[in-house]
């Protein structure tokens, strides 16, 4: 088809798509270049309620509204476990180029799940971890062990970190050790365990 | 991080009610003050769906339909934060509307007299107000409904 | 002429499930001004008079009674009457929910230190609700109807300068393994669901170790 003039000055962006790790999702695309001009982008979502209950509304992204930069964080927007989609358009002063759609929608349950950052530490006799706070939707299952023990594994869930984790009391001379993953039950998925770390306790 | 498997009679939803309640949360006081009529409730006294404990399967099926159907679509307002919100709330409910129907197909949910009589009663409550004050109003009992959802 | 003043910010300010409406009225209110209170019940038809709070000066009211079913949804609304002239709109407060919109308090805990240990014991935090047979609820009663407590507890020892938090679901517990005559500092709070109580700061030192003197 015949581009106008104002669609032949203005290009849609290009190779738009969704990085989501950790449940934290950004639509990125490709710049649309214009010589001596600045464009801006704005970026609008639409979950299945949208699509299949209330007309294929799209819902605009306030904070990616007319941005000059390519990549819009969609997090707070993709917050059900159901396929979204999304649009990006250039605009450049009152010219608005096409909108440019994902190719396939996405659905958080893809994200990909990194094994937790871990430090185990000691305090005395008390073993203890600590983890990054990857935000409320993730839980962490620390496993922990005596060396030697190795068939009896503890289990630890924590749903809340604010600080350093206390898991137990060690004995005098003895080593433990401590694995860990993420768990998201958002979308019932968990992460690969993290590198065990090992500790020994104070002698007696 | 909230979620729950949730009994339903026959039917065990997971759910994130969390989740729900959060986005519920952010514009609880925007949407309750947008409803101006106290004298009617749609959910709470005089029939307060907390006093109701019989067919929960059959009651949580059709409030499901009921918010996705009648109330969501009539909620949009001037304010985006709120409508975004709305969104996730809506999504969030069709997420969970799809295991209803996965596990209604398995099972029966059973609709005894009173789960019926009790559903005639939210929509004759629902269908005193006009269709948008009805939604709004519904929309800002959100907790009501969440509240008897985790009672589960 | 004399005019009515405006209120404002009608509120409940509520902890431990005692719901007090409290508002504000704008500067120069004429002395002779005073307040009259209603609640409601969501979903009730009338307004109700709260008769304690009628033709009263103070800007509260304690509405604790008229909205114990922590179940249920309330309204109040206060209006200024100003003797002999007139009186202002009726002003009310948001939706109040008890149960989701009370503060929890501070827990009380009692502590019992000895050389590489510390006892807690958490009070019950009482609440001015009854049960059906008339005994004091505490908060802890009325949450456990709707899920799980627990007590959160985070140490920080003034020796070794480290930080660690542990989670509890007993009133009473022990943390052993500590160094002796050392200070640490507890923070306790109350956890059900997303709710978090006030948090209960405070010291408490092991005692010395004698066994070598």
């Amino acid at each position: 088809p015949l581009l106008t003039d104002e669609e032949a000055l203005l290009p849609a962006p290009q190779n738009i798509s969704i990085l989501s790790t950790n449940m934290k999702h950004f639509l990125t695309w490709s710049p649309v270049t214009v010589p001596g001009e600045t464009v801006r982008y704005s970026v609008e979502f639409q979950g299945e309620y949208e699509r299949d209950y209330a007309n294929e509304i799209w819902i605009p992204i306030s904070e990616c509204s007319l941005i000059t930069v390519t990549q819009c964080n969609v997090t707070e927007d993709i917050s059900a476990t159901v396929p979204y989609n999304l649009r990006v358009r250039a605009n450049l002063g009152s010219r608005s180029s096409k909108w440019s759609t994902l190719k396939v929608l996405f659905n958080r349950i893809t994200t990909f799940l990194t094994p937790p950052v871990m430090e185990v530490s000691t305090d005395g006799y008390h073993l203890l971890v600590k983890l990054e706070d990857l935000g409320p939707t993730f839980q962490f299952h620390i496993f922990y062990w005596r060396k030697g023990q190795e068939s009896w594994v503890h289990k630890k869930t924590v749903k809340e970190i604010s600080s350093v984790v206390h898991l137990d009391t060690m004995e005098a001379g003895a080593e433990y050790c401590v694995k860990a993953q993420t768990y998201v039950e958002a979308i019932n998925r968990s992460s690969n365990f993290s590198q065990a770390q090992c500790v020994r306790g104070p002698d007696g | 991080t909230g979620n729950k498997i949730l009994r339903f009679g026959p039917c065990m939803i997971s759910m994130n009610v969390n989740e729900i309640r959060a986005s519920f949360t952010a514009i609880k006081a925007t949407i309750q003050a947008k409803d101006a009529i106290r004298t009617i409730s749609i959910l709470s006294y005089p029939y307060s769906l907390h006093n109701f404990n019989v067919d929960r399967c059959c009651i949580i099926h059709h409030l499901l339909r009921f918010y996705v159907d009648k109330v969501f679509k009539h909620c949009e307002t001037e304010d985006s934060h709120v409508n975004r919100k709305i969104s996730s709330i809506a999504n969030s409910f069709l997420s969970i509307k799809k295991k209803f129907r996965q596990c209604n197909e398995q099972n029966v949910c059973d609709c005894g007299e009173e789960a019926i009589e009790k559903y005639k009663q939210i929509l004759t409550n629902y269908g005193q107000l006009n269709i948008t004050s009805a939604a709004m109003k519904s929309l800002g009992e959100l907790d009501i409904l969440l509240d008897w959802m985790e009672k589960a | 002429p004399e005019r009515s003043p405006l209120l404002k910010h009608a509120a409940f300010s509520s902890t431990n499930f005692e719901n007090i409406f409290k508002w504000e009225s704008e500067a120069e209110t004429p002395p002779d001004t005073v307040y009259e209170v209603q609640y409601k019940r969501y979903g009730d038809e009338d307004w109700l008079q709260k008769s304690e709070c009628q033709n009263i000066t103070q800007p509260f009211c304690n509405l604790t009674h008229e909205t114990e079913n922590f179940r249920e949804r309330y309204y109040a609304r206060v209006r200024a009457v100003v003797q002999n002239c007139c009186s202002s709109e009726w002003v009310c407060s948001q939706r109040f929910y008890p149960r989701e919109d009370t503060t929890i308090g501070k827990p009380e805990v009692k502590h019992i230190p000895s050389v590489r240990s510390i006892k807690f014991f958490i009070q019950p935090l009482y609440t001015p609700l009854r049960d059906e047979d008339g005994s004091q609820l505490t908060v802890e009663d009325i949450y456990s109807r709707f899920g799980t407590i627990d007590y959160h507890m985070t140490l920080f020892s003034q020796k070794t300068h480290q930080e660690w938090e542990k989670n509890e679901n007993n009133k009473e517990f022990e943390v052993s393994d500590l160094n002796p005559n050392t200070e640490y500092n507890v923070t306790i709070y109350l956890k059900h669901l997303e709710k978090r109580s006030q948090p209960r700061v405070f010291c408490v030192r092991t005692l010395p170790d004698n066994t070598w003197l």
